[in-house]
């Protein structure tokens, strides 16, 4: 009885523990991780890198839990950033500018929820026709450069103080949660991802459900291009080639599983800790940045395969035992 | 011809699932060429007898015989290859495939050094098996481009193209026209002469006194006895197969039916043509008909879930815009259905009990959109000691119930709903005898309520006793409706030949 | 010879196929330069030949009901690594240059082996796996030339993607063998046959005795095999070959497929169909760079012929099956 308490205590908190683990890790065999002057560094990843990752994992999250997928998810952040930038530089009006591109998430996310929803595209089949059909839009309308040099209210605006982006990300990320799990519409969603014609036969209307869902990922995409240009100062097509990766990563290495009806929006807060701790931590024991698609890739099947692990070999050895004792019982 | 040899000697066959026991401790012997056929009610455990036999389900206690071997599958192909097939009701083909292919998928023949496939003898050997069935099908068409009653057949060619002992066919006259069951027929007779043992499993009494030699009749798991063909009488084996007057399971309050709740006129789509039927207040509409013959679709159709040409529903006096109808609609206009396959359509089965139930109120409930999770969990709670849910707490996963439980969850789902048209499919498929009752009682008390309650179900004597009148279904037409007469209840007969052979349109008081 | 019936079902959307080939070409006739021009046209056979190989292993999956994504980041992996063995040598005879082929081959098989064993054995998610493999694949190439290219081989490597005997191109005649051999296989052994039923109903084969995990991990073993194949024949063709040089090819191998007519519910379609799917995108892509688009305008449009030709497909197929109930039902 204790065994299974333990065992169960064990994986709620597994990955607190990984986090844990690997930051020891880190500490111990690398020099410069933790930063020269106290902590600096964990303060930079936390400050600048967190927030952006935060924002497009939980978005992913969304979409995995309905069953489906976005591959998009870079190309809406290049372009929504791209046509806001364009437009605040423009016009200098900031607040048209960030009108604009959170309007263009918006239209994107509607567009990919219709493809997948009423015509019956596969998700990654749409969603990665989407992005090369947005990242052609965005070189079209950059002219195959870059935006840069945004009014000054607009930089005030995010980085006011160093702390905006990261609270911003995390109280978007906790009214995202509240949403999923105690909202009508959130348990919708997870319904749609469960069983999909049953949720229909309960009455929900899961073409809704699926633009809904798409529109949020691409808000969602919006602030997190408003967040990188406020960071970098500038835009251009190349902004978000490596998003949905990375989103796909930290919300699989967060505890979500990958099927459709599980998991949950706050287990990718962790799930991006962990890894931005692991590519900065590698960084910092001079593996160069070039093995980070590598790390992904391999990030994400390691997390799928721990996922499954426990529950798989442990009905495994029950059925051995379970036919043990029929064999015994039928001779 | 039948001798008395003995090709497979089943020793107390028992089979056991959460909360109900399917098979309980069945012994009999099938004989060397001989048509065995197989009785009883739905849940009865024919069903699950022999697909122990067949490989599809394990033998969880007791012994099987074959051909003086002792036989233990593990699996359909290890079955197959002792000898034993079966001919499911359900098709599984492979549509975009030939016939051929159909037929031999698994085991195709090779020829040559490089152990290619031969697909000249493939077809030319399948077109021979075709030819001597006296079917009308190409070895070369693709199976998507047959009829069902064709695609049916073809399941026949595969299942005869390997070398059985004992061929279980379940239902295999289901879709057919009297013509196909002849042939059939010619094709059994021709089989028993080769000394392969056919089990055969069917609803349809006048089919066994022109192909059996023996009949077993099963009731609730058990085996109740076995019966030479030449010296039977019918009114014996029903009363076997029923064992207690039908009356007494269903206990039905027949009150006078109130206003009209839903009638449709001249409805018409994919798979039903010009049905025009009704359902009042206080009433429980039966709707009886072979499988395939389209009763689902036309439940689905009513409940906005599948689409329709023509014709009109008009729900409480109001017409419902037919073109538009779907499932949301249909909710709020207060019609709830459950469908036939709980687990794939009716249930979220990683989910919680509680979750489940409150899931079609969600919206109803909680106006402003966030949910109470207090009141959802005293909906459950009520809902689950309403139904006599046998479950330890509302968390529980639905998929770690029974079937019967899982079917009580779904009603229970439809309850909260409080909509003044149920539509039950299959209510009680795969449901233990306690729950199954508990369901009837539910239904009664709907009834009662002033609620209109349509049922679909192959189960005839569920019909016959519930039902305040039955509408029969073939092809997508009705053709029947009849009454329940308060002395002698529902002509069975009369139902069974309206569902396979047709009729006009009478309104016949029996 | 071949199964008549079956392969006249596979080849019907051929005609289509060859009308839209023809009105595309008469098209860029008048609005390209040098479309027409033989040299262009013989490119166009070449990449044409390329996309096809690649496409092989593409075509089997989705037959077999599933997709294989990671066939663009093999092909680079195998090739680089084809490439950098070759470099070590200054002289490569054509010994060496069957050593290099093997090489590719092998590694490709690999990581096919890896997904087959994944998504055939174990049954995880084959858009998840085949995309972090892709990743994977992707990663490691440039990892190991740290970002470089390796280029720069001689007239021995070179012959077979840019060689000729007697006047016509080896990349072409090897091209043919190829594919014919596995239109073959696909129609005339048990493997083939068992790709199509595994696609059609995965139930009714496993019930029919097909051995369907191993069906499935052959499927993309032979998959990776091809892509590390076609590897090879970019780095031959191209003397070069970079870490990004198969970027987007299991996108373009994807609408090859599917312009072909072959469908994503598996069991529909096949290799004959690829050809000209294959060959009708490759003159698009053509085209448009010829007319001056840039190579992500060329996806973008391959994206919109996806949607596109799935949209269709969807349209068609909900004709169809209203029709055919229709018949079945009175009948």
């Amino acid at each position: 009885m204790t065994k299974n308490i333990n065992l169960s205590l064990l994986k709620k908190n597994s990955r607190l523990i990984v986090l844990l683990l690997l930051l020891v890790f880190f500490a111990a065999f690398t020099d410069t991780f933790w930063g020269i002057s106290n902590w600096t560094n964990i303060l930079n990843i936390v400050l600048d890198q967190f927030p952006p990752l935060l924002l497009i994992a939980a978005g992913m999250t969304m979409v995995i839990i309905m069953r489906g997928i976005d591959l998009s998810i870079g190309a809406t952040v290049a372009i929504s950033a791209s046509l806001g930038a364009i437009v605040m530089n423009s016009t200098q009006n900031v607040a048209l500018g960030i009108l604009i591109s959170l309007l263009v998430g918006i239209i994107v996310g509607v567009c990919n929820g219709v493809l997948i929803s009423v015509v019956g595209v596969p998700p990654y089949i749409a969603t990665i026709s989407m992005k090369w059909i947005l990242t052609g839009i965005c070189l079209v309308v950059l002219n195959g450069s870059s935006v840069y040099g945004f009014p000054s209210e607009f930089k005030a605006l995010l980085q006011s103080t160093k702390y905006n982006c990261f609270i911003i990300s995390l109280v978007l990320i906790f009214l995202l949660a509240f949403f999923m799990e105690k909202t009508v519409f959130g348990r919708n969603v997870y319904v749609t991802g469960t069983n999909e014609t049953a949720a229909k036969l309960s009455g929900v209307n899961t073409v809704m459900v699926t633009i809904i869902v798409f529109a949020i990922v691409g808000v969602l995409s919006s602030i997190t291009g408003l967040m990188y240009m406020s960071f970098l100062g500038g835009v251009d097509a190349n902004l978000g080639s490596s998003f949905p990766i990375r989103a796909i990563a930290a919300s699989l290495i967060g505890g979500n599983a990958f099927g459709g009806g599980k998991g949950r929006v706050t287990n990718t807060i962790i799930g991006a800790f962990i890894m931005l701790v692991l590519t900065n931590g590698l960084l910092h024991m001079g593996i160069p940045a070039v093995w980070q698609q590598f790390v992904l890739g391999a990030l994400i099947i390691i997390s799928v395969v721990a996922e499954n692990f426990d529950v798989k070999s442990f009905l495994k050895k029950r059925k051995k035992a379970v036919r043990q004792l029929k064999k015994e019982e039928i001779v | 011809m039948v001798g008395h040899e003995i090709m497979l000697d089943i020793k107390n066959l028992y089979k056991s699932f959460p909360g109900v026991i399917a098979v309980n401790d069945v012994s009999f012997q099938i004989r060397k060429g001989e048509v065995h056929v197989l009785i009883g009610e739905n849940g009865a455990g024919k069903s699950t007898l022999v697909k122990m036999l067949a490989g599809i389900y394990s033998i969880e206690r007791g012994s099987l015989i074959l051909d003086g071997e002792p036989y233990a599958p593990q699996s359909v192909i290890e079955a197959r290859a002792k000898g034993i097939s079966i001919i499911h009701q359900e098709l599984n083909m492979m549509t975009n495939r030939t016939v051929a292919q159909n037929v031999f998928v698994g085991r195709e023949p090779l020829k040559g050094n490089l152990g290619l496939v031969d697909v000249k003898t493939m077809n030319i050997e399948c077109q021979r098996i075709l030819d001597s069935l006296q079917l009308d099908i190409r070895s070369t068409t693709l199976v998507k481009d047959l009829s069902i009653a064709q695609q049916q057949m073809v399941e026949l060619t595969k299942a005869i193209s390997m070398n059985n002992k004992v061929l279980i066919m379940d239902e295999p006259t289901s879709s057919l026209t009297s013509k196909e069951i002849s042939n059939l027929f010619q094709v059994v007779k021709r089989l028993k002469s080769q000394g392969v043992s056919i089990i055969y499993i069917s609803h349809r009494m006048e089919e066994i006194p022109v192909i059996g030699d023996r009949v077993t009749v099963m009731r609730d798991g058990c085996f109740i006895g076995t019966r030479d063909v030449s010296s039977l009488e019918m009114q014996e084996l029903i009363t076997m197969m029923v064992g207690r007057k039908i009356e007494d399971v269903y206990n039905r309050e027949y009150l006078v039916p109130g206003e009209e709740v839903i009638r449709t006129e001249g409805l018409t789509g994919l798979r039903f043509r010009n049905v025009s039927i009704s359902a009042r207040k206080n009433e429980v509409v039966g709707i009886a008909g072979l499988v395939g013959a389209g009763r689902t679709e036309i439940a689905k159709a009513l409940f906005g879930y599948d689409p329709i040409e023509k014709g009109r529903i008009i729900l409480k006096g109001k017409d419902i815009p037919v073109k538009k109808h779907n499932p949301i609609a249909a909710i709020r206009s207060g019609i709830a259905f459950l469908p036939e396959n709980r687990k794939e359509e009716g249930l979220f089965l990683s989910m919680p009990i509680r979750k489940n139930i409150s899931q079609v109120v969600l919206k109803r409930l909680f106006r402003n959109g966030i949910i109470r999770e207090s009141l959802e969990k005293k909906i459950a709670k009520d809902a689950i000691s309403k139904m006599r849910i046998m479950t330890t707490s509302d968390e529980k996963l639905v998929n770690e119930l029974s079937g019967g439980n899982q079917q009580k969850v779904v009603v229970a789902k439809w309850l909260t709903t409080n909509s003044d048209l149920v539509i039950f499919d299959e209510p009680t498929r795969g449901i233990d005898v306690g729950a199954k009752s508990e369901i009837y009682g539910l239904i009664n008390e709907m009834a009662r309520n002033g609620k209109a309650v349509i049922i679909i179900s192959s189960d005839m004597p569920e019909l016959i006793g519930l039902a305040d009148r039955i509408y029969t279904i073939k092809d997508g037409e009705v053709t029947g409706l009849l009454e329940h007469n308060p002395e002698t209840g529902f002509d069975q007969e009369k139902i069974m030949s309206l569902i396979i052979e047709g009729g006009n349109v009478e309104h016949q008081a029996v | 010879m071949l199964n008549i019936r079956l392969f006249r079902n596979e080849i019907k959307r051929v005609p289509g196929i060859a009308y839209g080939i023809i009105i595309v070409m008469v098209i860029f006739a008048f609005t390209a330069r040098n479309f027409m021009n033989p040299v262009n046209l013989e490119n166009i056979l070449r990449n044409a030949a390329i996309l096809l190989v690649i496409s092989i292993g593409g075509t089997m999956a989705i037959l077999a009901g599933k997709i294989d994504l990671s066939i663009g980041g093999i092909a680079t992996l195998s090739g680089m690594i084809g490439g950098i063995y070759l470099k070590s040598i200054p002289e490569p005879n054509a010994f060496n240059v069957l050593i290099s082929i093997l090489i590719s081959i092998a590694v490709g098989s690999a990581v096919g082996a890896f997904n087959g064993f994944m998504i055939g054995y174990r049954g995880y998610d084959n858009w998840l796996i085949t995309f972090s493999t892709m990743s994977i694949a992707f990663g490691l190439a440039q990892t190991i030339t740290g970002g470089n290219i390796v280029s720069g081989f001689n007239r021995t490597v070179r012959f077979i993607g840019s060689g000729q005997i007697f006047g016509i191109r080896v990349l072409l005649i090897l091209t043919f063998i190829v594919v014919g051999v596995m239109i073959f296989v696909m129609h005339r052994t048990r493997f083939g046959l068992h790709v199509y039923a595994v696609g059609d109903s995965e139930t009714c084969a496993k019930v029919s005795g097909v051995n369907v995990k191993k069906t499935l991990f052959m499927v993309y073993l032979l998959s990776g095999l091809f892509a590390g194949l076609c590897g090879f024949l970019l780095l031959s063709k191209t003397n070069s070959v970079g870490p990004t040089t198969g970027d987007g090819y299991e996108f373009n191998a994807i609408a090859a497929i599917i312009v072909g007519g072959t469908t994503f519910d598996g069991g529909k379609g096949g290799l004959g169909s690829t050809v000209f799917g294959a060959l009708f995108i490759t003159i698009v892509k053509n085209g448009l760079q010829l007319i001056g688009l840039s190579v992500f305008w060329q996806q973008a449009c391959v994206g919109f012929f996806i949607l596109g030709i799935i949209l269709v497909n969807a349209l068609n197929e909900k004709r169809a099956v209203k029709n055919a109930k229709r018949r079945i039902y009175h009948d």
